[in-house]
């Protein structure tokens, strides 16, 4: 609780340090502060096990992990938002602020126990990454991306109150806990089905998985580089806590009935995301497929450890988002240089920028699951338990397409090694972008080669 | 605790030569590489004489789910470890007189490779088999495609997903067996009771990836390409190496522990194998490309190896590992001799080439030794071995034995015929100025011709070393 407390209070602060005109410091204070919350975050509030404001927000190690993980994920990004908005940088603060909004809302999300904290902590989050994702103003693609995003949130946010009035006309209450214990006893109801089912789709549109991927790709394309970044790692995090949250502890009796819909939707998005991945030709775009696709391990994950263990989960986010952060601090890095997100533009890029290269083609590796990083094993725990859970077919279909996968992850490393004449347009980025690439590597690399540390904590 | 530091030596001296600049990448790589085959060596010397400690190295991975990380030295990953550092070294050294860009990147990623591959070998539990086996394939792909011929893209990119997709089948495998052993130590996967789905997915999963990886026909398609296209130091690691590790792999991960799939499959594999001989040997006679011509006669070895390895005798398993080592080094060098052709003419093409013999009477002699090895001549390193693979073969089959000893016998033709066009005759005006070796080849290649007279006339050390671990494959693999 703590946690969430001193975040918001670092937002408004934020907002004060703009006003006493201190905007060179705020990008390196809040950074420093998230990261070491989240180290705070894990030593003051592990195995504590505790509920606050009569079981709104519940504090376990699953939340605490899940806390931390955003909050370091949110410190890296932030790191990178000085260069990235170099030409505006009056409205730093402003940034800085949505950034750390959005993740207090991410941090209710892995940790509330309530219906009512769960609302708040998904539109806490939706509504600063509206306006993040529309930020560019100049820019129309953006400002498309934003109006989409916010369109079909809207909609779906009526979902999710939709699912939650409904399911609580049938158990009498918000409280996660009890809603669970009302259920045991309950008879499936259609109302209660028509509940569940609204409540789990809208939920399920913020994890983007096919079919609730549409907006997804043109979001993640159109948003500035440092917010599609954001999205696909914290705000995805955060969605799947609260998914896992809300099959654990509160829909448990559903599951059974839930379970064969979930991993149609998981087959559908490996097929959908791996082949379309296949076609495109920016990288934004690749990633946010990538992502797509992710997603469906995430939820794989959940299904495949019978909704009891988010173990896998977590370890799996983990390995993913810090690969991603690897990603974009390049993608952020070659699209600000070059102008554009192509695949093309990283023609070269090994030549000019070796070690940065490095990183990124690892970041990949890890992503497209090839030992020893952590998205390999990751994978591998992934669908060992998909196996043991007699869902073979799944397994060797989630095979088939990372496979596919490795198609538009090496289009980007084979652009990557081609030479070019000219390199010079390769200008050096700052160092705080090697560093946060190479601390994204080195936990890929910590969380692949020693996993015990981080597999099966809760 | 001495099994781990043949993977941390090869290791260390790869974050040496990355860190060091280009200057000294080529030396600090050979210093490494010397380093760690005489460690091998003096574990050989202990092996032998009986002294057995510290050549098990096992770790906790993981609790849940139960993966270790154990890595152990018995005979067959004795020969293997051999093998691996001795070529290492060797291919450290091919690269000497070469003008390379960025050395310290491609020798750092060789001495990565020698690392993964050592760790392959002495893999007795299946996740850090796995780990080494892909781990192998990332350093290769980069040499590949960096350092080949400008048009390397698409074809180091189609053998990248090629052992992609073998590999990552296994991984299936893998998590079958998991599950049903609880664990993926060696030893517990030994005379494990499957039922048939499940042993006809796990051997699919393992076939895949080591037929790839040797290749066997019809999963051959990447290596001709590959060998081409790849640089030279690759395509060394490529065919004495990494080849073997699918070879191992079957001796090792699929024989033991599959039994009753083994017996369905033999025919199959057995008939894919001669099919291999007879296919490379007929295409390798139509190629004018040097490294074409060995890709395919490497081709046509390595089914030999197969069928050999399938016929579950004795003979036929220790006759697997003499030609491996054999294979491992005439191809080696054949691929070098490849390569000094082409530092100093600029071709492969053997239209161009002639009268190579008249101005570098060294350089010929060592390539002659290397050819009538190749064919397996009597007196040299695959004879042994041959002879044993045919033999078993005979006893599986006289027919197919019969096939693979006429085709064999082929590799004389097309060897002799390439060395004729490429070597005698006159000299044109691309080889009037070939100049014979200089010390860097001279000490490439006397390892490997010492190797092919040693083997061939003395082969038993190396079936000594093998026989009793051959012996358990056997006996655990007859059902």
């Amino acid at each position: 609780m703590g946690t969430i407390i001193i975040t918001t209070a670092l937002g408004l602060f934020t907002m004060v340090l703009d006003m006493l005109r201190l905007r060179k410091i705020i990008v390196a204070f809040t950074s420093v502060v998230l990261i070491g919350l989240s180290v705070y975050n894990v030593v003051a509030y592990w195995d504590l096990n505790r509920a606050f404001y009569s079981n709104m927000i519940i504090v376990n190690n699953f939340s605490v992990a899940f806390s931390s993980l955003l909050l370091l994920l949110t410190g890296l990004f932030i790191m990178l938002a000085d260069w990235f908005f170099e030409d505006e940088s009056q409205k730093i603060a402003d940034y800085v602020t949505l950034f750390i909004f959005a993740l207090v809302g991410a941090l209710m999300m892995v940790s509330y126990g309530n219906m009512a904290s769960m609302f708040l902590g998904i539109e806490t989050l939706s509504i600063s990454v509206y306006v993040l994702t529309a930020s560019n103003r100049r820019s129309q693609s953006s400002t498309e991306a934003g109006l989409k995003y916010f369109l079909i949130g809207a909609f779906m946010t009526g979902f999710l109150t939709l699912g939650i009035t409904l399911i609580y006309g049938v158990t009498g209450t918000f409280d996660i806990r009890e809603m669970n214990a009302a259920l045991v006893n309950l008879p499936f109801t259609p109302i209660l089905t028509v509940g569940v089912i609204t409540l789990i789709s809208a939920m399920l549109y913020k994890s983007s998985v096919a079919p609730f991927h549409f907006w997804a790709p043109d979001v993640y394309t159109g948003a500035p580089a440092l917010m599609t970044g954001f999205m696909l790692t914290v705000v995805k995090v955060a969605a799947f806590g609260a998914i896992y949250r809300l099959f654990a502890e509160a829909l448990v009796t559903s599951m059974p009935f839930v379970e064969p819909i979930l991993v149609m939707i998981v087959i559908m998005t490996f097929i959908i995301s791996n082949f379309s991945g296949l076609l495109q030709t920016s990288v934004k775009r690749i990633m946010a497929f990538s992502g797509i696709s992710h997603a469906g391990f995430l939820l794989l994950a959940i299904i495949a450890s019978n909704f009891s263990s988010a173990g896998n989960l977590f370890y799996y986010a983990a390995g993913y988002t810090l690969a991603n952060v690897t990603a974009f601090a390049i993608i952020i890095y070659v699209s600000k240089v070059k102008g554009s997100d192509q695949v093309d533009s990283f023609k070269g890029l090994l030549f000019a920028k070796p070690w940065l290269s490095v990183a990124f083609i690892i970041a990949l590796l890890s992503m497209a699951g090839i030992p020893p990083f952590a998205g390999f094993v990751g994978k591998y725990l992934v669908l060992l338990d998909t196996v043991k859970a007699q869902y073979t077919y799944v397994a060797i279909l989630a095979i088939i397409t990372s496979l596919v996968s490795i198609f538009y992850y090496f289009k980007i490393v084979i652009a990557m090694t081609q030479k070019i004449e000219d390199v010079s347009s390769f200008t050096n980025p700052p160092v705080i972008y090697s560093i946060v690439a190479w601390i994204g590597v080195m936990s890929v690399i910590i969380l692949g080669v020693v996993p015990k540390y981080f597999v099966g904590l809760f | 605790m001495i099994a781990i530091t043949l993977l941390i030596l090869p290791f260390i001296g790869a974050l040496l030569t990355v860190l060091l600049s280009d200057s000294f990448a080529k030396k600090m790589a050979l210093t490494s590489t010397l380093i760690t085959f005489i460690f091998t060596m003096k574990i050989y010397f202990d092996f032998t004489g009986g002294n057995v400690d510290g050549l098990v190295y096992d770790a906790q991975w993981l609790q849940e789910p139960n993966l270790s990380f154990v890595l152990k030295i018995d005979g067959l990953s004795m020969l293997m470890l051999i093998l691996t550092n001795l070529l290492s070294m060797v291919i450290v050294l091919s690269g000497a007189g070469a003008t390379q860009k960025n050395t310290k990147a491609l020798y750092g990623l060789i001495l990565l490779m020698q690392a993964a591959m050592n760790g392959n070998f002495m893999a007795f539990e299946g996740f850090t088999f796995y780990v080494f086996w892909e781990l192998t394939l990332i350093p290769i792909y980069f040499i590949a495609l960096l350092w080949g011929t400008d048009y390397t893209r698409k074809i180091t990119f189609k053998f990248f997903l090629y052992t992609l997709v073998g590999s990552f089948f296994m991984m299936i495998s893998f998590i079958i067996l998991y599950l049903v052993a609880g664990s993926l130590r060696l030893e517990n996967l030994y005379g494990l009771s499957l039922t048939g789905i499940a042993q006809s997915l796990i051997i699919l999963g393992f076939f895949l990836a080591f037929a790839i990886k040797i290749p066997l026909v019809p999963l051959h398609t990447w290596q001709a390409e590959t060998y081409t296209a790849a640089p030279t130091q690759g395509t060394m690691l490529l065919s004495a190496i990494m080849l073997k590790m699918g070879l191992y792999g079957f001796m090792r991960w699929l024989l033991p522990v599959l039994p009753f799939a083994v017996a369905q499959v033999t025919p199959i594999i057995m008939v894919l194998g001669i099919v291999g001989v007879v296919y490379g040997a007929v295409i390798a006679v139509q190629q004018n490309n040097l490294k074409r011509l060995f890709a395919f006669s490497s081709l046509s070895h390595v089914g030999l190896i197969t069928a050999g390895i399938f016929s579950l005798k004795l003979i036929g398993l220790t006759g697997a590992t003499v030609q491996m080592f054999a294979h491992a080094v005439n191809v080696a060098g054949l691929f070098f001799a490849a390569e000094i052709i082409r530092r100093r003419t600029g071709t492969l093409d053997l239209n161009a080439l002639g009268g190579i013999r008249s101005v570098a009477p060294w350089f010929s002699t060592y390539f002659f030794i290397l050819v009538i090895a190749s064919f397996g001549l009597p007196s040299t390193n695959a004879f042994v071995g041959e002879f044993m693979l045919i033999f078993a073969i005979w006893q599986y089959n006289a027919f197919l034995a019969i096939i693979a000893g006429l085709t064999i016998i082929f590799a004389a033709v097309y060897l002799l015929r390439m060395y004729q066009r490429a070597m005698l005759g006159n000299t044109n005006t691309v080889t009037a100025k070939f100049t014979d070796l200089t010390l860097s080849e001279h000490l490439t290649f006397l390892p490997l011709v010492v190797l092919v007279f040693a083997m061939g006339l003395y082969p038993k050390p190396i079936i000594h070393l093998v026989e009793p671990i051959v012996n358990q494959i056997i006996h655990l693999a007859a059902i």
